[in-house]
C-alpha cells in the first residue's frame, strides 16, 4: 500500500516559515521548503504540522500562537507563527499548495506528526509547567498535569503527555485525524521519536499496547479516509533504531506489522544520528508484508571530533558510507531529519545518498558506533535508547591477560581504491604511550601519530590533547564485511591522571 | 581453545550462602557444621553444592587478604557474627580445614562442591564512598579507595552504590588474589563467579563498553583454574552466575557470547541479580552455548517479587510457580536447576529439591506457569528496582480505556501434554487477578484470539473464616480444556470500569494451573 519506493524521505520541520521576513507569501514560503528538495533524489517530503497546537485554523484545538494571545518572546518566533497565520487568513492553503508543487516535481507530501515532542527544556517539572508563559504550551496540558509524565521521566520530559491516559490518547488522534483532512496529502507520518518518552519510565513494555491503541486508531482512521478518497492514505512510523531499544520505549513494532499498522518503518534516534539502525532485523520482520524498511539520518553532533579532515567532508563520507551499508542490506529508502538545508547546503549528499549507483563512487568513512551520554540536565537521558551498543568512547585500562576493547566496522565499498585506518586516542601521550592494535586478528605496525590542531592552518599549536594513530591498509584489508579492531593498553604515560580514552575508530575508504 | 572435560550434568546446583555456619552454637566440631550443610540436601537431585565463601573479608588464614573479625580485634555486634565467624577460626585454630571437610562429605555423597564467589556483594544499604571510612563499614581496601567504588551517578538504583567498579584494574588483581586463595583451600571440584550478587560492576551506561574488562577477570580466573586442573590432574571447572537475558547481560556487562567463543566458563546459570527472575531466555543462550561443552542452569531464588493473595496456599503455590519454571527450563533445553537463598531450615524445600531437577519427576506434578511479572505498576512504584530483572515483565499493568477495544496480552508457556500425566490427565484452570475490582467493572478476555466465557469470580477473604468476606483484589477464573503444549496468549481488555474508583483496574497476576489428581 506504501506504493513506490522512496530514495529519500525529507523531513522538514516547519523551519521555512521563518526563513524570510513577516509577511512570508506564499510563494516564497514554497520555495523554501522545496530549495532543497528540487532536482535531487528526495522523492518524499514529510512535512512536520507543528507540534501542540494546530497551524491551521481549528474550530475545536488551540491554533498556533493562541497560548501566547499572539505576543511572543522573540522576533524568530514572531515571524514563524504570524507568517503562518496571516496566509491562513488571507485564505490561502499552505498544505494544498504544497502538495500541488511537490506534485510537479514528482515528490509526494506526508503530514508529519511529532507524537511527544518535547522543547519545553526549562521546565522540570509539573508545578513550573503550571506556572509557564512558554510559547505553545497550551491550556489543555496546564490544566492537566496528571496526563502528563511527571516524576515518572526525565525532569526535561516531565511535560510530555503520558499515552496511558485514555485522554491523551483521544486529544492526539483527534489532531491527526484534522491534519489529514487538510490536503490531498500521500499518507501521513507519525513521529513517535520525536520525541521518544511516552510512558512511566520502567513500565514502557508492559504498558506497549496503549501506543499500539493509538496507532490502530490512526490506521483505521486512514483506511477510512483512503476509502472516501478513493486511493490509499498509507501510514508511515519513525521508531528507535534497534528492536529492543523500541521494545524499551513502548513501541511494539511485531504487533503494528502483524496487524498491518504502518506501511513505512523508519529507525532513527531519539537525539542525533543513531548507526545502529538493525535493517536487516527490521527486513526479516517485514518479510511477507509491503512494509517499506528505511534508516533515518538526523545531525550528527554525537560523533562530532577534530579529525583530520574538515567536518563537512568527514561528515558527507559518513553519511555515505551508512547510506551504502543500509541499502546493501536492502533498506528501501533513506531518511533524513533535520537536514535544514537550501538550494545549496546538503546537496551534495541529497543527490547520492539514496541510490547505491550514485553513491559507488565516493570516498566513505566507516566508524565504531559512539553511544555519547550527554552531561546537559536539561536533557538527561535524551541519549539513553539511542546508539545502544555503541563501543566508544572507552577508556583503555590496563587488564590481568592482555586484553583490550574490541571495535566493530562493515564496510561496503568494493571498488575502493586506498583505505585507511585511523584511531582517535584521547590523552595521547606520544612519548609515553603504547598501544598494540589488530585487525581481524592481524597485528599492525606501527601507526603514524597525527592530530588535528597540527594538521588545520587556523591553529596555531601543532599538538593537541588527542592524536590519531593512523595506518594505511591495503583495499583487500577493508574489503566489504565485519572488521574487528582490538587495541590493548601496553604501556601508558605514569604523568598524566585521566585514563588513555579510545573515542573513535574508523576505517576509510577512497576513490583516488 | 583448551580442551576440557565437560562437568557432568548437575540435575540441583545447591547455593549455600554460608548462613549455616551460624546455625549452632559456637563452637562446633567440623562435623556438626558440615552436617547443617548437606543434611538438608541428602537424598535429593542435588547433584552440586556451591559453597558461598564470602565476598569481602577473608574467612580462611590469608596473610594478604584482611581476615573476617580481625579489624575490630575479634569482638562482634552479634552473637550471629560470632558465631559465623568463630565457627571457623577455632577449627582453624586447632588445624582443622572446614572447607575440605565439605568437599570430602559432598564427595560421600556423590555431590560435587564448589566454592562461590560473589563477585561484587552490596549489603551497604547506600553507602556512599566516601562514608565508608567515617562509618567503619567494609573492608579497609574500600575505605581506602573510595575512587574505586561506583557511586550515587554511577548506577541506576541505590543498591548498586558503594560497589567495586571493575574497571579499575587494582579491583580486578584485587579480586583475583582473593579468588586463587579461596580456590586453594580445599579440593574444590570448581568455582562459581556469582556475578549477580549484585549485579554493579561497571559505570551505568558504560557496562557494555567496558565489557571487555569483566571478560579480563573472568579470563583470568579461567587460567588460574587451569593451572590447578593441571597441577591436580582433574578439571576445575569454573561456573558464571549471570543475567536471564541476553540484552541485561550487555547492559551490565557480561559478554556472554565471548565467554562461551572463548571457553571462558563450563556452565552458566541465568538468574535475577534480585529474587528469581523467570524470565530466563535458555533458547537465546543455547544460541551461544550449544556446541561448545558449556552447561546451562535456570537460576531460582526467592519468590516476594512474585507473592500475592492467591487461591491457593502460598507454599502450594510456591512449589507449583517453580515446578512450572523448570518444567519451562528442562523443555527448552537447560541441563538442570540453580537454587540461590533457599534456606532449608526456614522452609522444607526437599519435595522441590527432589523433582525440580529432571522431566521424569515432574511429571504428574502440579504446576503453575504464570506470565512474567515485572513488579508493581507506575502508580505504586515510581522507583527505578531490580532494572535488569524481568526486562520484559508483562505484569502488572494497568488496564486503561482504548480508542479501538484493546488490552496488553499475556504470555504463557503449556510445557507439557496435560492429558498425559502419569496418573491419568490432568486439569486446567486460568486466574487472573484484577487490583480494585469493582461490582460494575467488565473485561473481556480471549485465549489464543477464542473469547473466553464469563469467569468465576472468587475473593481470596472467602477462602478466609476471619472476616471481612472481601478484599480489595478479585480473581477471575476459568476451567480450561483442550489447550495443547507450546505457547498462548491471554488478552484482557476493559469493557467497564466502575467510575466511583480512581485507581485504574489492574492486571497483577495470569497463571495457569495445571492440576492432576
Amino acid at each position: 500500500m506504501a506504493g513506490r519506493p522512496y530514495r529519500i524521505i525529507y523531513n522538514w520541520d516547519g523551519a521555512p516559515h521563518h526563513y524570510d521576513e513577516h509577511p512570508q507569501s506564499m510563494a516564497a514560503f514554497l520555495r523554501r521548503v522545496y530549495a532543497p528538495l528540487a532536482d535531487t533524489q528526495v522523492d518524499a517530503l514529510f512535512w512536520c504540522m507543528g507540534i501542540h497546537e494546530a497551524t491551521w485554523l481549528s474550530d475545536d484545538l488551540p491554533v498556533k500562537g493562541d497560548s501566547v494571545g499572539r505576543v511572543y518572546d522573540s522576533v524568530l518566533a514572531m515571524r514563524d507563527t504570524e507568517s503562518l497565520r496571516d496566509m491562513l487568513e488571507r485564505g490561502e492553503d499552505p498544505y494544498a499548495a504544497m502538495v500541488a508543487r511537490g506534485r510537479e516535481l514528482g515528490i509526494d507530501v506526508w503530514p508529519s506528526i511529532r507524537m511527544n515532542d518535547q522543547h519545553f527544556w526549562n521546565i522540570q517539572d509539573l508545578e513550573a509547567m503550571q506556572r509557564s508563559t512558554d510559547h505553545e504550551m497550551t491550556a489543555l496540558r496546564k490544566e492537566h498535569p496528571q496526563w502528563c509524565l511527571g516524576e515518572h521521566a526525565p525532569g526535561w520530559c516531565a511535560t510530555s503527555w503520558n499515552m496511558a491516559v485514555p485522554e491523551v490518547r483521544a486529544h492526539k488522534l483527534e489532531l491527526i485525524t484534522q491534519a489529514c483532512r487538510l490536503a490531498d496529502w500521500d499518507g501521513v507520518e507519525l513521529d513517535w521519536q520525536r520525541h521518544a518518552f511516552h510512558l512511566p519510565a520502567n513500565h514502557e513494555y508492559r504498558l506497549r499496547y496503549v501506543l499500539t491503541d493509538l496507532q490502530r486508531a490512526v490506521r483505521r482512521m486512514t483506511r477510512e479516509l483512503a476509502e472516501e478518497r478513493g486511493r490509499p492514505f498509507p501510514v508511515a512510523v519513525r521508531v528507535a533504531a534497534t528492536l529492543e531499544a523500541c521494545r524499551r520505549i513502548g513501541y511494539d513494532v511485531e504487533t503494528w506489522v502483524e496487524e498491518g499498522l504502518c506501511d513505512i518503518l523508519i529507525g532513527g534516534g531519539n537525539s542525533g544520528t543513531d548507526p545502529c539502525f538493525e535493517t536487516e532485523v527490521f527486513l526479516r520482520l517485514v518479510e511477507g508484508t509491503e512494509i517499506q524498511v528505511y534508516p533515518g539520518f538526523d545531525f550528527d553532533t554525537r560523533q562530532q571530533a577534530g579529525r583530520l579532515i574538515p567536518h563537512g567532508q568527514w561528515r558527507d563520507r559518513w553519511f555515505a558510507g551508512m547510506a551504502q551499508g543500509h541499502l546493501d542490506g536492502g533498506a528501501h529508502g533513506i531518511y533524513v531529519f533535520n537536514w535544514h538545508a537550501d538550494e545549496t547546503l546538503r546537496r551534495g549528499a541529497l543527490t547520492t545518498i539514496g541510490s547505491t549507483e550514485t553513491l559507488r563512487r565516493l570516498d566513505k568513512a566507516y566508524t565504531a558506533v559512539h553511544r555519547s551520554i550527554g552531561t546537559n540536565p536539561l536533557r538527561k537521558d535524551s541519549e539513553r535508547d539511542d546508539r545502544l551498543y555503541g563501543e566508544v568512547p572507552v577508556d583503555l585500562h590496563r587488564t590481568l591477560t592482555g586484553d583490550g576493547p574490541a571495535f566493530h566496522l562493515t564496510t561496503h565499498d568494493p571498488g575502493a581504491a586506498g583505505a585507511q585506518l585511523l584511531i582517535e586516542m584521547a590523552h595521547w601521550s606520544p612519548t609515553g604511550d603504547e598501544v598494540a592494535v589488530t585487525l581481524d586478528g592481524a597485528a599492525l605496525g606501527p601507526p603514524a601519530v597525527r592530530n588535528h590542531a597540527a594538521e588545520d592552518p587556523e591553529i596555531p599549536a601543532d599538538v593537541d590533547e588527542n592524536s590519531w594513530l593512523v595506518w594505511d591498509l591495503d583495499p583487500a584489508q577493508a574489503a566489504p564485511g565485519e572488521h574487528e579492531i582490538q587495541v590493548v593498553l601496553v604501556k601508558r604515560d605514569p604523568r598524566i591522571r585521566p585514563p588513555l580514552t579510545v573515542a573513535n575508530v574508523e576505517i576509510w575508504t577512497s576513490h583516488g | 581453545m583448551t580442551s576440557r572435560p565437560r562437568p557432568p550434568r548437575y540435575r540441583v546446583i545447591f547455593n549455600w550462602d554460608g548462613d549455616s555456619l551460624a546455625y549452632g552454637e559456637h563452637p562446633q566440631s567440623a562435623e556438626q557444621l558440615v552436617d547443617y550443610i548437606f543434611g538438608p540436601l541428602e537424598g535429593t537431585q542435588v547433584d552440586a553444592v556451591f559453597w558461598s565463601i564470602g565476598s569481602h573479608e577473608a574467612l580462611w588464614p590469608s596473610e594478604v587478604h584482611e581476615r573476617e573479625g580481625e579489624r575490630r580485634g575479634r569482638v562482634y555486634d552479634s552473637m550471629r557474627a560470632l558465631r559465623h565467624a568463630e565457627n571457623v577460626w577455632s577449627l582453624f585454630e586447632a588445624g582443622e580445614n572446614v572447607y575440605q571437610a565439605m568437599v570430602e562429605r559432598g564427595h560421600q555423597l556423590g555431590m560435587h562442591v564448589y566454592v562461590s564467589m560473589r563477585m561484587n556483594d552490596n549489603h551497604f544499604y547506600n553507602t556512599r564512598p566516601h562514608e565508608f571510612e567515617k562509618l567503619n563499614k567494609g573492608t579497609r581496601l574500600r575505605q581506602d579507595h573510595p575512587e574505586w567504588l561506583l557511586d550515587v551517578d554511577d548506577v541506576p538504583e541505590s543498591r548498586g552504590v558503594g560497589s567495586w567498579n571493575f574497571a579499575h584494574a587494582e579491583v580486578r588483581e584485587h579480586k583475583l588474589s582473593y579468588i586463587r586463595e579461596a580456590c586453594a583451600l580445599a579440593d574444590w571440584d570448581g568455582v562459581e563467579l556469582d556475578w549477580q550478587r549484585h549485579p554493579f560492576h561497571l559505570p551505568q551506561h558504560d557496562g557494555y563498553r567496558l565489557r571487555y574488562t569483566l571478560t579480563d577477570l573472568q579470563r583470568a580466573v579461567r587460567r588460574r583454574t587451569d593451572e590447578i586442573a593441571a597441577e591436580r590432574g582433574r578439571p576445575f571447572h569454573v561456573a558464571s552466575r549471570v543475567a536471564t537475558t541476553l540484552e541485561s547481560c550487555r547492559r551490565i556487562g557480561y559478554d556472554v557470547p565471548r565467554w562461551c567463543s572463548e571457553g571462558l566458563c563450563d556452565v552458566l546459570i541465568g538468574a535475577g541479580g534480585s529474587a528469581t527472575d523467570p524470565g530466563f531466555e535458555v533458547e537465546g543462550f543455547r544460541g551461544h552455548s550449544d556446541g561448545t561443552g558449556i552447561r546451562l542452569y535456570g537460576g531460582f531464588d526467592s519468590t516476594y517479587r512474585q507473592e500475592a493473595a492467591r487461591l491457593v496456599s502460598l507454599v502450594k503455590w510456591r512449589d507449583a510457580f517453580f515446578r512450572g519454571a523448570a518444567a519451562r527450563y528442562l523443555d527448552q533445553g537447560a541441563d538442570g536447576i540453580y537454587t540461590f537463598n533457599w534456606f532449608p531450615k526456614k522452609a522444607d524445600w526437599t519435595p522441590l529439591l527432589s523433582t525440580l531437577g529432571a522431566p521424569e519427576t515432574l511429571r504428574g506434578t502440579d504446576k503453575i506457569y504464570s506470565a512474567l511479572r515485572r513488579g508493581p505498576t507506575w502508580q505504586n512504584d515510581p522507583l527505578a528496582n531490580a532494572v535488569n530483572d524481568r526486562i520484559h515483565g508483562e505484569t502488572s499493568v494497568a488496564l486503561m480505556p482504548g480508542l479501538t477495544g484493546d488490552g496488553p496480552t499475556f504470555t504463557l508457556g503449556l510445557h507439557e501434554d496435560v492429558s498425559a500425566g502419569a496418573d491419568g490427565p490432568g486439569s486446567l484452570q486460568l486466574q487472573i487477578e484484577m487490583a480494585h475490582w469493582g461490582p460494575a467493572d467488565a473485561v473481556s478476555v480471549s485465549l489464543d484470539g477464542q473469547p473466553l466465557g464469563e469467569p468465576a469470580i472468587r475473593d481470596v477473604a472467602e477462602t478466609d473464616q476471619a472476616p471481612p468476606d472481601v478484599s480489595e483484589n478479585k480473581w477471575l477464573v476459568w476451567d480450561l480444556e483442550g489447550v495443547a503444549r507450546g505457547p498462548h496468549k491471554v488478552k484482557v481488555v476493559l469493557v467497564s470500569r466502575d467510575p466511583r474508583l480512581a485507581p485504574p483496574l489492574v492486571v497483577e497476576h495470569v497463571d495457569l494451573h495445571v492440576t492432576y489428581g
